[in-house]
């Protein structure tokens, strides 16, 4: 393997992608009873007001209607639950990746555009293709599954780092030291949010810490052991500011940042009946993003 | 080393490198260049626009005048009337463009929530903050006499690209 190649599809234990199957397909169903739940009321919103989006065209999908909305719906709930036992993990997988392309798109083609949806969508689509993997596969070793894990955990950090580009392209190099903060906690304020942005200079400094761990967020791909867990816990607290300030959490997000730990080490019978024999751990045991 | 390793073959890597190689680019050129009509690739823009210190914040809301005579704020939200505030917002200019487009905004209403005051009239307003005095300003935008209040027909406007 060269260099490249170790980097984009490492080998990494098949059992990871199993778990983060669990977590993924799981997340499916908070996400659409829970989190992006406008599709089912956009079924009875008029045409007129339906902007479409480029990637419904392409796989012409129709405007929604009253009933589509729903058959759209029990087709994810009964392939997320049929991938999260990890059984047909193929074409359960597509399956349901279509099926939250569709309905994700939904919720995004009347004029509001959320950036949070990204990784999911990708790691919806990529997951499928490492085909079985179950939980006590601790000691395969697979390049699929690596790739896959890879790929979630790229997307992931796309969206940091694509989220301080945007700022520049849009808010400009000004942005740090302006009042967009203030701004969103004047419309959703909450919890603590009103204190926050009544001191300007708070806000301009919350502004720049943003910026930064954005902007520097891609080493990510390249930290391992504790600076990992460390910067890992950094975003899990600024995702928990974000909601507790302004009620924006970007779960989907979050739980696309499970791909960089050591998923695999998780209690299972098949790892606890190892530990009880205590015998020595396989190359697995160094806590990396890539190991 | 315990366990097995299972590698892919040259054509199973190449085409996944192929597609990481697509993937990072579109999503770079998305925010880069690109708009929300890109989306998964859209820019991730949200809050990415500046706001000045001494600036204002505006905020849209909906009033409807109800066949019972009384004022009332439209329940823009997707829990209520099916569509949210800023999904109006982002179809602000359109709609100032087009307030036969409100006459839908009253279909939806007459659906979603039928036990409630039919809408008569329908005004889409602005509310301007000035940071700093916290002064606020209401402009009305758009408004909209609601053709057969009691049971509405949507307006027929085309919808579709953008």
């Amino acid at each position: 393997m060269n260099r490249v190649e170790r980097f984009f599809a490492p080998e990494l234990p098949l059992a990871r992608v199993a778990w983060l199957r669990v977590f993924v397909y799981a997340f499916v169903w908070l996400d659409v009873l829970w989190i992006v739940t406008d599709p089912i009321p956009h079924g009875d919103v008029p045409p007129s007001l339906y902007r479409g989006l480029e990637v419904r065209t392409l796989l012409h999908l129709p405007a929604p209607s009253h009933d589509y909305v729903r058959v759209l719906l029990a087709v994810v709930l009964v392939s997320s639950a049929i991938a999260v036992t990890g059984r047909l993990p193929r074409l359960a997988g597509w399956v349901c990746a279509v099926g939250m392309l569709d309905w994700v798109s939904n919720a995004f083609a009347y004029s509001k555009v959320d950036h949070d949806h990204f990784a999911l969508v990708v790691a919806l689509f990529v997951l499928p293709t490492v085909g079985r993997a179950r939980l006590s596969d601790v000691d395969v070793q697979s390049q699929a599954a690596g790739w896959a894990i890879r790929m979630v955990q790229i997307s992931a950090v796309s969206i940091y780092f694509l989220s301080a580009s945007a700022k520049m392209r849009f808010g400009g190099w000004g942005w740090a030291n302006g009042a967009t903060l203030i701004w969103a906690l004047t419309r959703r304020p909450n919890g603590i949010g009103p204190w926050v942005g009544s001191h300007p200079a708070l806000t301009h400094a919350l502004q720049w810490v943003v910026l930064v761990a954005e902007f520097t967020s891609p080493i990510l791909l390249w930290l391992k052991g504790r600076a990992l867990y460390a910067a890992l816990l950094f975003w899990a607290g600024f995702h928990l500011s974000t909601y507790v300030m302004l009620k924006i959490h970007f779960l989907p997000l979050v739980v696309c940042l499970l791909s960089f730990l050591p998923l695999e080490r998780l209690p299972h019978p098949a790892t606890l009946r190892r530990a009880v024999t205590a015998r020595p751990r396989g190359a697995s045991a160094a806590p990396s993003s890539v190991r | 080393m315990r366990g097995t390793s299972r590698p892919l073959g040259p054509y199973a890597v190449l085409w996944r490198l192929a597609v990481t190689a697509a993937v990072v680019t579109t999503v770079c050129l998305g925010t880069w260049v690109g708009d929300d009509d890109w989306w998964p690739f859209a820019p991730m823009s949200q809050y990415a626009f500046s706001v000045r210190n001494d600036g204002v914040i505006n905020s849209l809301t909906m009033d409807a005048l109800t066949v019972d005579g009384e004022v009332v704020r439209v329940p823009l939200s997707k829990e209520m009337i099916g569509i949210e505030r800023a999904e109006i917002e982002g179809q602000a200019p359109r709609i100032i463009a087009h307030p036969e487009l409100l006459q839908d905004i009253a279909v939806l209403h007459a659906r979603r929530l039928p036990h409630q005051p039919a809408y008569v009239v329908i005004y889409l307003r602005n509310t301007s903050t000035q940071i700093g005095t916290g002064a606020t300003t209401i402009y009305t935008l758009a408004t909209w006499q609601v053709r057969d209040p009691l049971q509405p027909k949507p307006s027929g406007l085309p919808g579709g690209a953008r």
